[in-house]
């Protein structure tokens, strides 16, 4: 058997939470500061240095002396992607709970997060926390797998050390090697996608968060953690419903190993032609996705549409939120292949962010019956999933040739995508924040 | 009300144990217990992409903290020396035994490299394969439904 993590947050939290409280029933007592400092110095010899830090921390939050100070970690901000979008809008989210900082290990600007996510993050702070490990290698990519046993150093201690200064401490990073010093902390798993090794700390963290249900199994399989808390990503593209045209869309990145699978979607949709020529006519396909650098797989579907020069496909490399926000409002259909035929669980879509964005733009949704999309698609009522390219054949002429059953399930997608909306999501995102974070005693409300 | 002279009595001891704090060697001493371990791996029970992973990550760790040649530390300088002493006491037998241990590790670790590229190979192999095999089913499935309807049309 594998050994599996075990839960070590409760006990150190209880003790750090009822000295907490002791220390702030000193208030009013006389003596109560020498008292206080015989208490901290206490807990210090007991529990360390951080325990004393953490009990201050939490009785000054008690006493409502300040507001709480939280970290949003992520060691990617300046990249544009899904999960650090589901960081931002949780920064976002968080903001009137607390003083937010974004902390990441590259520089990084604010206002490029506010235009990429269309997000208010005015009132955020940040703060860079260097790894010298990866800077002297001169890696363009912090890759935290470099890192697989206790041989060698764990360059992740420097931002372990720096959680040390917050009440609240959000792990967005999916850096299991962070080991969280906060009196309080969040880990956000976008998906486990490898076991635990050499400085594996997820059973610190105060609450592990999942996307979709999906992740949840992985996690417990591959982690052997019950996580507690389902925040599912935030979904804002809603926008105004138009006449819907002709047009099958595809909106994912050009990942360069394939894992969008968009040349199995031009091979499905020649399929389409080929076989249903009268449903197809007037029908267009369209990739929006972004791309980085050298990409030999787009190269490829390049190549795909030479190869076929009569065959309607629009290419969207890069294009803006604006054109893509365009191409949703145009599309009458969505197609999402995305695990298709895979056997690694990292290469299934462990949500399908894009899916829920078309449904709030009333396109009906086509997608794999795989990873977290049966969690967004209820199959035959607000879309379909399909197992094999034959059945998202079958399903999209159904599709093709029925403007009426594309009206009633386009109206269910767009209802009952509702649910992954960003005022759900900053909901949930408070409710869990304020579960952990301590309210200050009646007649101690926190200023700015 | 929070008396001001105990609130900044807090914030005093907030700054005391926060310097204390970082002034620590590491991180298992500012929790003052062992949080560093290694989880022992069953790689039975591992699939494919785990082992991939695995393998993958593996890698840049085959030669990393294996400090055998330099001298580096005190007492660097006396533990080199003494070394050499040592290996001129035993001669030539200790060193040729070195020498052909090293060379037998160096094979073995290409040996072990080449494996692990012919297995992603044979994985990318296998997925084109998988892909081809999808796309002739789906083609197969087309066909039959063709014929299907020809044959309809036939007894109308």
């Amino acid at each position: 058997m594998s050994e599996t993590p075990q839960r070590a947050a409760d006990g150190r939290e209880e003790l750090i939470a009822a000295a907490a409280a002791e220390l702030a029933a000193l208030r009013g007592e006389a003596g109560g500061a020498a008292r206080a400092g015989r208490l901290v110095a206490g807990l210090a010899a007991r529990a360390g240095t951080g325990a004393a830090c953490n009990a201050v921390d939490l009785c000054q939050l008690l006493l409502g002396l300040r507001r709480p100070r939280i970290a949003v970690y992520d060691h990617t901000w300046h990249f544009i992607g899904g999960a650090q979008k589901y960081g931002a809008t949780l920064a976002e989210a968080l903001l009137p709970l607390g003083d937010v900082t974004l902390v990441g290990n590259r520089p990084f600007a604010v206002a490029d997060l506010q235009s990429w996510y269309r997000l208010d993050l005015g009132a955020c702070a940040t703060r860079v926390v260097p790894l010298p490990f990866y800077e002297e290698r001169g890696d363009d990519y912090i890759d935290p797998a470099r890192i697989v046993s206790r041989a060698m150093e764990n360059p992740f201690h420097a931002v372990s050390r720096a959680s040390l200064g917050y009440d609240l401490f959000v792990n967005n990073s999916m850096l299991k090697m962070v080991c969280p010093l906060s009196p309080r902390s969040l880990f956000i798993t976008h998906f486990p996608e490898r076991r635990p090794r050499s400085y594996f700390y997820v059973g610190r963290y105060s609450r592990v968060v999942y996307n979709s249900r999906y992740t949840r199994g992985w996690i417990e399989t591959r982690w052997g953690l019950e996580p507690h808390a389902h925040v599912y990503p935030p979904v804002d593209m809603e926008g105004e419903l138009t006449e819907k045209e002709t047009l099958i869309l595809s909106v994912a990145r050009f990942d360069p190993g394939g894992n969008k699978q968009q040349l199995d979607m031009l091979r499905a949709f020649l399929l389409l032609r080929q076989t249903r020529p009268a449903d197809c006519r007037g029908w267009k396909l369209a990739l929006a996705g972004g791309s980085h650098g050298e990409n030999p797989y787009l190269a490829q579907v390049r190549d795909f549409l030479r190869a076929h020069p009569a065959l309607p496909v629009e290419l969207h490399v890069n294009a803006s939120r604006d054109e893509v926000a365009g191409l949703y409002r145009r599309a009458a259909l969505f197609w999402h292949l995305c695990g298709l035929g895979q056997d690694d669980p990292a290469r299934v879509e462990h949500f399908g962010m894009t899916v829920a964005e078309a449904m709030q733009n009333g396109c009906v949704p086509l997608v794999f019956a795989g990873g977290g999309m049966p969690e967004i698609v209820a199959d035959g009522r607000s879309g379909f999933l399909f197992a094999s390219v034959s059945s998202l054949l079958e399903q999209s002429a159904r599709l093709l040739r029925d403007p009426g059953l594309r009206a009633s399930l386009a109206g269910a997608a767009r209802r009952e995508s509702r649910r992954f909306n960003k005022e759900a999501f900053a909901e949930r995102v408070r409710a869990l924040a304020a579960e952990l974070l301590p309210s200050p005693a009646a007649g101690h409300a926190p200023g700015r | 009300m929070t008396d001001p002279r105990f609130a900044a009595a807090l914030e005093e001891l907030r700054r005391e144990y926060g310097r204390l704090a970082e002034a620590q060697p590491g991180v298992d001493a500012i929790a003052n217990e062992p949080v560093d371990r290694d989880f022992a791996p069953d790689y039975w029970s591992y699939d494919g992409a785990d082992l991939e992973n695995e393998m993958w990550s593996r890698m840049s760790e085959l030669e990393s903290g294996l400090d055998i040649l330099s001298a580096g530390g005190w007492p660097g300088g006396l533990r080199a020396k003494l070394r050499h002493l040592a290996l001129r006491l035993a001669g030539p037998l200790v060193r040729a035994a070195l020498a052909r241990q090293d060379t037998f590790n160096r094979r073995v670790q290409r040996q072990l490299f080449l494996d692990f590229l012919a297995s992603k190979r044979m994985r990318q192999r296998l997925q084109l394969l998988e892909a081809d095999r999808r796309e002739l089913l789906a083609r197969l499935d087309i066909a039959e439904a063709t014929l299907a309807a020809r044959e309809g049309d036939r007894h109308e």
